[in-house]
């Protein structure tokens, strides 16, 4: 714990009001469950004062922030955190998002966030869910107490600095002085914690007994807003990591973006899977169980950002806040667990189904597949943890291990994701899923057989040649009989090069079933109704706002998934270049025209000027550049130049620039279709509010109470667009104006050597890992760091020495240790690390069957009903029929 | 207090938030217009502190004073059976699901009719079942109601409709004249129809 002197002003202030925020969270926290027990006699005036109280707390929270964010403004350097992350020269934008630039801040954003969130939702709670709301509050409570603790005991960020305060700060790291790393952290947060609200709501269904669809009803606008946010913040952070990272991919598999992502696929999961729920009441432990994991997994994943665990880029501080951690997690586990365990009676449902042939039982896979990519990436992201712990070996996952096995799973759901749109709810006839499934299955198998035949002229060969991640014979054995043997690392490269056809014919089935969806919705109303085509498709929406929303999400994700295939394309070149020099790469010619500078107040910008040709013509003038901050000259920016197209992006990074000869060291990639990650997402959001969108006529005929949570989410959706906007207008890359020249960083490549990699050296660079420390373990082939450069001209000479690749990995492996490996052998224990999921997901696509089948078979025997209704089905009754058709009505 | 009273201030305390809002980001602009960034931030701590206070204040009055009134923790939907609206819910789901496939023509004709009259029937049973769980409820409120035509004790605030079941002094109920359904003695509209009951109440005090 810190020591503060209380004439310290701010510093002291700051750790008052979070002291003060720490008592009040639990003394509202105290309130809420004396209100939740004692529902009868003083229980609605405790609760109303826990309501008020909560709100306190939250005003705490955000004056604590307002504190902090003072001291920054004010360049108070007393405040470590402050004099850490800040220094007098960064302009207002950067000095805010210093805010969660560190960890000890970020934790206090978490908490501030949150406190949003929790007075939206006591406000929103006031005069509904009244049985539920006291739990609601001190379950938000008891999370707001957990990070008031962890920063009151641990990471406290008005911790004073140690001697006093310096006359100026260190300034934010300069990577995170970046439009996207500014409101990427915020939306990711945002996503992160919003699902704390659901999180809530099902921990105060499971301890009320209130377990009908209730709670599902009441977090479904939350649940969206979340998860929306997770993929934006997801989606950010890879547009980040194209603009920033410099190595021309936009996902590194880093354990830290692992961790961002893991949230999204169980709420995803729960989005499709609750579909079930509400329509059948089965399948109610499931969902309880994915909220309850999604918020685990939240929490999980600040562990693995702020604990410092698994090192990487995002993990920026150390500190002993992971066993904090630790506890609230172990805790949460038998929490919830017990919780579930003591309500499994109330949870049981009578499950049926129609027929196996319906979506419902397609939902079931779906989130199967969803699961199991989940456990997929949770495993890969601790295994290198696990292997330390239990074996003391320290490994590496990297990407290429994500890659190779990701990639043919994630197909598989792509075309369970097709099927199922294709699917009619509650059961298909074979005529009618025939007709259904005609025209999309007709349409990708004519693309894909185009891509087969016609590929290699368009640019995108069928087969592309990966390199396998393991080159290890495995011998299968029943006992002592030798069964067959297997190269798993060849059979499933072999696998991944063949897949580019399947991937553009998934592609243009999903895109085709959903389009054919969206048309029969339109004819079927203009022929119904007698509406004109766009009259038709503005109502059919607006009338099933979670279906077409779903289905407009399902487009956003078909174009991301187009995008992802489109990195199997990915061309690179890098050469050092004498001004004047030529670089080829792909179909352009990069010619190197001098460098040029510029001075900022607090920068240098250090530009590459070159002119890109493209058949003989110029193409365009891109400036890559490296930005060096003068409160952190050994952190050097690079600042890529991208020049967007539909069908590909012309990527330019100037790795380095000598000071005396003007030669510039510049790598350039092509990258296909990258830009329809970004449209995709852009539709995957539009979607996502066309589902969330409240219903005016609805709000409007439910007169039991008044709803205030569409005006949240109208003003959320508007910010959203704003947001979306800003995204668009800057994914043109910024082009800056040179003006005097000088030189930093020298490079070491000999002049004007155009180095496309050999197949040897690419398969040699993309087994090895970056291990210069500064960077985040990028493959040895991607990293654009002086380290990787050094290592790749010393490893291109001994290939051309005639040495082979094994002596080479297996001296880097003896200097650097066995994490110096993309991926970890294939021997051992290790065979595990994919063994178990692939297991998992064979073992879970059996079940998913079986459960099917079995539900579709018990619904000819379930007609006669559960409940002792009299004579349900003695004459044919009438009396009911108006009163559903106005219901039916009503709700249409 | 009389019902109006009640309602106004209600009626305000909906609005507190926004209005508070809206006043401090007023306040803001030109704050930071004139004074700049720092300045603003200042506005927003001072603000958050004086709610903090004022809502502390409110709450621990709330919690301290017996005889301060609560949150009303009565339900909705009390007396509903809640696995029953769920399976009625359920059934007219299934109902417009398919109703909307075959619209489409994802669902044929014959699979259809059959769906329907099973759901038909599943969202029968359920709806019966729920009124015959209402049918002593709907006694007990029209016996309810014929103790409100006699003056008796103000209802305790925030009392819960099973306390008033078992309690000697029930609360009141107003029966909506257009829907029958019973509402709280100060409901201004009926809860279920939405028609206008207040104006029957006017000797409540």
């Amino acid at each position: 714990m810190d020591t503060v002197s209380f004439d310290a002003g701010i510093p002291a202030f700051g750790t008052g009001v979070l002291y003060a925020f720490l008592v009040t969270a639990a003394f509202s926290f105290a309130l809420a469950v004396l209100a939740g027990v004692s529902p009868q006699g003083s229980g609605p005036r405790l609760l109303r004062a826990a309501r008020l109280s909560a709100l306190g707390t939250c005003a705490l929270i955000g004056l604590d922030v307002m504190t902090l964010l003072y001291g920054f403004l004010s360049h108070d350097f007393r405040i470590r955190y402050v004099a850490h992350y800040s220094d007098r020269s960064m302009p207002l934008q950067y000095l805010i998002a210093a805010l969660w630039g560190g960890q000890d801040g970020s934790l206090l954003w978490w908490a501030f966030l949150l406190s949003l969130y929790t007075s939206a939702c006591v406000l929103w709670l006031k005069g509904r869910y009244k049985e539920l709301a006291p739990w609601i509050i001190a379950t938000l409570m008891a999370v707001v107490m957990f990070f008031g603790v962890l920063m009151a005991f641990s990471a406290n960020p008005f911790a004073a600095t140690f001697g006093g305060a310096p006359p100026d700060g260190e300034g934010l790291n300069p990577s995170l002085q970046n439009f996207y790393m500014a409101i990427h952290p915020p939306s990711l947060y945002v996503g992160f914690v919003g699902c704390a609200v659901p999180f809530a709501f099902a921990v105060a269904a499971l301890i009320t007994g209130r377990l009908n669809e209730e709670w599902v009803l009441a977090t479904r606008r939350w649940v969206l807003f979340a998860w929306m946010f997770l993929s934006i913040g997801n989606i950010l952070g890879m547009l980040w990591a194209y603009e920033e990272l410099g190595w021309g991919g936009f996902w590194a598999w880093d354990p830290v973006e692992n961790a961002a992502c893991l949230p999204w696929w169980t709420l995803t999961a729960y989005l499709h899977s609750v579909m079930i729920q509400e329509r059948r009441g089965f399948l109610k432990v499931w969902n309880v169980s994915l909220v309850l994991g999604s918020f685990f997994l939240t929490i999980f994943g600040t562990f693995l950002t702020r604990s410092g665990l698994i090192s990487s880029v995002h993990a920026f501080a150390q500190s002993d806040i992971g066993i904090y951690f630790v506890y609230f997690m172990g805790f949460l586990a038998v929490f919830c667990t017990g919780l579930i365990v003591w309500r499994l009676p109330k949870l049981q449902s009578q499950s049926q189904i129609d027929s196996v042939w319906s979506r419902e039982a397609m939902f079931v896979a779906n989130n199967w597949m969803l699961l199991g990519i989940c456990v997929f990436i949770l495993l890969a992201t601790t295994w290198p943890k696990v292997s330390e712990w239990l074996w003391d070996e320290r490994l590496t996952v990297g990407a290429s291990f994500y890659n190779a096995w990701l990639s043919p799973i994630g197909l598989v759901l792509f075309t369970v994701v097709g099927v199922g749109t294709l699917t009619p709810w509650r059961k298909a006839s074979p005529r009618l899923l025939l007709e259904a499934f005609r025209g999309p299955v007709g349409m990708g198998l004519t693309v894909g057989l185009v891509h087969v035949f016609f590929g290699r002229r368009l640019g995108f060969a069928p087969v592309v040649s990966c390199d396998p991640i393991y080159d290890v014979v495995t011998h299968v054995r029943l006992g002592s009989l030798q069964l067959f043997d297997v190269n798993v690392g060849r059979s499933l490269a072999w696998l991944d090069g063949h897949l580019p056809p399947f991937a553009t014919g998934l592609f243009a089935f999903n895109v085709t079933a959903l389009a054919q969806e969206f048309y029969r919705g339109v004819s079927a109303r203009m022929r119904a109704k007698s509406e004109s085509a766009p009259v038709a498709l503005t109502r059919l929406v607006s009338k099933n706002r979670r279906r077409y929303g779903g289905y407009i999400v399902h487009v956003g994700f078909a174009l991301m998934m187009l995008g992802w295939m489109g990195a199997a394309y990915r061309q690179e070149a890098e050469a050092s270049l004498a001004p004047g020099q030529t670089l080829r790469v792909g179909d352009y010619t990069l010619r190197y025209e001098g460098p040029s500078m510029r001075r900022t107040p607090d920068k240098r910008e250090v530009y590459a000027r070159i002119t890109a040709l493209r058949g003989g013509r110029e193409f365009a003038r891109v400036q890559p550049a490296r930005f060096v901050y003068t409160a952190r000259p050994d952190m050097p920016t690079t600042e890529v130049s991208i020049t967007s197209r539909p069908a590909e992006d012309l990527y330019v990074v100037m790795a380095s620039l000598n000071n005396e000869t003007h030669v510039a060291h510049i790598k350039g990639f092509v990258n296909p279709l990258t830009i329809w990650i970004w449209i995709g997402g852009i539709v995957l959001v539009l979607g996502v509010m066309t589902a969330m969108w409240p219903d005016a006529s609805k709000i409007a005929a439910r007169a039991v109470a008044p709803k205030r949570a569409p005006l949240a989410a109208n003003a959320a959706g508007l910010a959203l667009l704003a947001l979306a906007g800003g995204g668009v207008a800057l994914l043109a890359p910024s082009e800056a104006s040179a003006q005097s020249s000088e030189h930093v960083v020298s490079g070491g490549m000999p002049v004007g050597v155009a180095e496309n990699f050999t197949p040897a050296e690419h398969h040699l660079f993309d087994q090895l890992l970056c291990m210069c420390g500064g960077c985040q373990r990028l493959p040895l082939g991607t990293c654009a760091c002086d380290f990787a450069e050094r290592q790749r001209n010393m490893m291109r000479g001994r290939l051309a020495s005639g040495e082979v690749e094994g002596a080479i990995i297996s001296d880097y492996v003896t200097r650097y240790g066995q994490e110096a490996l993309s991926v970890p052998p294939d021997r051992g224990h290790n065979k595990a690390l994919y063994i178990l999921p692939v297991a998992a997901l064979a073992a879970g696509a059996g079940l998913v069957i079986f459960l099917a089948r079995k539900w579709a078979r018990r619904a000819p025997a379930g007609e006669a009903k559960p409940d002792a209704v009299p004579a349900p089905n003695a004459k044919p009754d009438t009396t009911y029929d108006a009163r559903i058709d106005e219901e039916l009505r009503g709700d249409d | 207090m009389t019902t109006e009273h009640i309602e106004g201030r209600d009626e305000l305390a909906r609005h507190v938030p926004w209005i508070a809002v809206a006043l401090v980001v007023a306040v803001a602009i030109p704050v930071g217009i004139l004074r700049g960034a720092p300045s603003v931030v200042l506005w927003l701590a001072f603000t958050a502190l004086a709610s903090a206070v004022l809502l502390f204040w409110e709450a621990l009055r709330t919690a301290l004073d017996p005889t301060s009134a609560g949150d009303a923790m009565d339900l909705d939907d009390e007396g509903v059976p809640a696995e029953l609206e769920t399976r009625k819910k359920a059934a007219l789901q299934a109902l417009r699901d398919i109703e909307f496939e075959r619209s489409i023509g994802r669902l044929s004709e014959d699979d259809f009719k059959a769906l329907e009259v099973k759901y038909r029937d599943e969202a029968r049973a359920a709806m019966r079942a729920i009124d015959e769980g209402l049918g002593p409820w709907l006694a007990r409120a029209e016996a309810l109601l014929a103790t409100v035509e006699s003056p008796a004790e103000p209802p305790a605030a925030g009392a819960s409709e099973k306390a008033a079941a078992d309690a000697p002094a029930p609360r009141r109920e107003v029966v909506c004249a257009k829907c029958e359904a019973a509402n709280d003695d100060d409901a201004v509209f009926c809860k279920k129809c939405g028609a206008r009951v207040a104006a029957e109440v006017s000797d409540a005090t």
